[in-house]
């Protein structure tokens, strides 16, 4: 199962991922066409700073998930055959559990439609959009067991 | 193993699904006293105010229970447990046996005012049952009172606003949600009712509640065409009742959700906890996301596989009218040796943000008006962290995840 790796020492900051994010989730699905959209199509993804690092954030689809334990709505699911949380904001109440809750705090909120917003991991797409757009490899779609071998071979090489 | 449970809301449901999670042969019972199949609890504001359809408090489909072939006696009452024969009694005859039993009951409304007897624009609003009553009363009325000025209070004093009603609301304390704000967010909680047309009066008393009004302790006297009371809950235990079972402020769990009896767990609202941030606090906290845990907790230990419940802090999160709240763990601390640190004051924005420390420890915090990363600071809390390293940011405006994500091995590491 694939799922979104972050290479934290890579990431310059570049914002690449968000703009892809809201272009993706605009109704048009063009960059020109996206900025003449009313609401403005918004991220999913968020590039944070921290401790001199960049790090470009997105849901992280956990198991057990704290938002959709906490959500009293249902709208906010773990969907087992696809291992996404899914978000329905058809049955979101905009009662911002799930804000309360999210560890990585990467749940946003559409104020005026008062729903939330979250990575949907682009379903529909081969590749999440953000992925696609990070110039520097700093964001991965791939295994855990792919991830992982990449891994120890760094470290081996910088033994 | 026979599982039964008694409940079937968010600890009851939880429980069941873990259950059959890992063993999918055992037979396990849901038993409610209510006929509705699970439904939210908390969207019962929503239902009165429209915002949300009776099918959308459903919280699972039509065929839940018989695809996890969970048996269901539901519209059916436990009048009491017998622990020494693990069996149960239903107010229709019926015994029923268990092998393993969880009590997830949750908790009814405190109703704790003088009433005139046989008046019938009364209401508290715990069931969908309730709230349907409530409804139907706020086609008839014009002028509601609601007794009570926490989360649900005030969720119920909102949604029969939003009905074009004239609401009241009567708080016992002289702020609003005495439990989960200070007294700079109440007073602007306060204006954002009053600002909606909604009457605020606090650090009330009840005397009586009459079928045209409402009078309180001062003299002074709410006319109202009907009246919700929502001051407070109790466990509802009356079928432990005589039993073994230790019950204090609700029933007594260890970290397991399991009794003093060997055969009886409990989970959610029913259940006294421990505040796990200090002070050996004893408290029902009658939050969703604790019972849906405490629920997967006991179901898993039911079924043999032993799971730990982390503890139980105070958080809860709203939207009254165009302002969002949370606040999170110990907000009140009086006689504690605890420092505050406001991160921002607006009060002409409704802007309100501050955190509470226990020296290197976050205990609590409050969000008004902004509430984006909320669950960043609720992680910290909930974790104990030493936050010494990141204080400093914890209180800048762009404070996210990244303030505190820890890279291992320099920068080689990667994070799922």
């Amino acid at each position: 199962m694939k799922e979104i790796f972050i290479d934290i020492g890579r990431c310059v900051g570049c914002k690449s991922c968000e703009l892809a994010c809201r272009v993706e989730h605009s109704r048009s699905k063009n960059l020109f066409a996206a900025l003449s959209e009313s609401p403005l199509p918004r991220r999913r993804v968020f590039v944070e700073y921290g401790d001199g690092k960049k790090v470009p954030l997105q849901c992280r689809h956990c198991c057990e998930a704290p938002c959709v334990d906490a959500c009293i709505s249902g709208a906010m699911k773990w969907d087992s055959e696809t291992n996404l949380v899914v978000h329905d904001r058809e049955i979101c109440v905009g009662c911002w559990m799930c804000v309360m809750v999210c560890p990585f705090g990467v749940i946003g909120r559409e104020k005026d439609s008062r729903v939330a917003i979250k990575c949907d991991r682009c379903y529909e797409r081969d590749e999440p959009a953000c992925v696609e757009a990070c110039p520097t490899g700093a964001l991965l779609f791939t295994t855990l067991e792919e991830t992982e071998k990449l891994r120890r071979g760094r470290l081996v090489k910088a033994l | 193993m026979n599982h039964v449970i008694i409940g079937n809301s968010a600890a009851g449901v939880s429980a069941a699904e873990t259950i059959r999670v890992i063993d999918r042969s055992s037979p396990i019972t849901i038993i409610s006293d209510e006929l509705h199949t699970f439904y939210s609890k908390s969207l019962i504001p929503d239902f009165i105010s429209g915002k949300a359809s009776l099918e959308k408090t459903y919280l699972r489909t039509d065929t839940f229970y018989k695809e996890m072939d969970i048996n269901t006696l539901f519209g059916e009452k436990v009048d009491k447990v017998y622990p020494g024969k693990n069996t149960l009694a239903l107010s229709s005859g019926q015994e029923i046996e268990y092998g393993k039993l969880l009590v997830a009951t949750g908790a009814g409304p405190r109703v704790s005012v003088d009433i005139d007897t046989g008046i019938e624009n009364f209401f508290t609003a715990r069931t969908i049952e309730d709230a349907q009553a409530v409804k139907e009363a706020a086609l008839q009325a014009r002028r509601a009172t609601v007794i009570g000025a926490g989360l649900i209070g005030l969720k119920l004093a909102a949604a029969l606003n939003s009905l074009g009603l004239e609401v009241t609301v009567l708080g016992k304390y002289e702020i609003l949600l005495p439990r989960v704000m200070d007294s700079t967010a109440g007073e602007i909680l306060r204006e954002v009712f009053e600002g909606n047309g909604v009457n605020v009066l606090t650090g009330v008393k009840v005397s009586r509640v009459s079928s045209d009004g409402v009078r309180l302790s001062d003299g002074q006297y709410v006319a109202s065409d009907m009246v919700v009371m929502a001051a407070g809950v109790k466990p509802n235990i009356d079928m432990l009742e005589g039993t073994e079972v230790e019950i204090g402020g609700g029933i007594v769990a260890d970290s397991q959700m399991r009794t003093n009896l060997e055969d009886i767990y409990a989970a959610g609202d029913v259940v006294e906890d421990i505040d796990f941030l200090g002070g050996g606090r004893r408290f029902i906290n009658p939050i969703w996301p604790k019972a849906v845990l405490q629920g997967r907790i006991a179901g898993s230990n039911m079924a043999g596989i032993k799971r730990n419940f982390p503890g139980s802090m105070m958080m809860n999160s709203v939207q009254f009218f165009d302002t969002p709240l949370i606040s999170v763990g110990i907000v009140l601390h009086e006689g504690c040796d605890y420092h505050e640190e406001v991160i921002r004051y607006n009060k002409k924005e409704k802007v309100y943000k501050k955190l509470i420390f226990e020296k290197d420890r976050l205990k609590g915090a409050i969000f008004l008006g902004e509430i984006d990363k909320a669950g960043v600071i609720t992680n910290l809390i909930r974790e104990q962290r030493d936050i010494a390293p990141i204080k400093e940011r914890l209180l800048s405006k762009s404070f996210g995840y990244g303030n505190i994500l820890k890279v291992p091995v320099a920068d080689r590491a990667w994070i799922v």
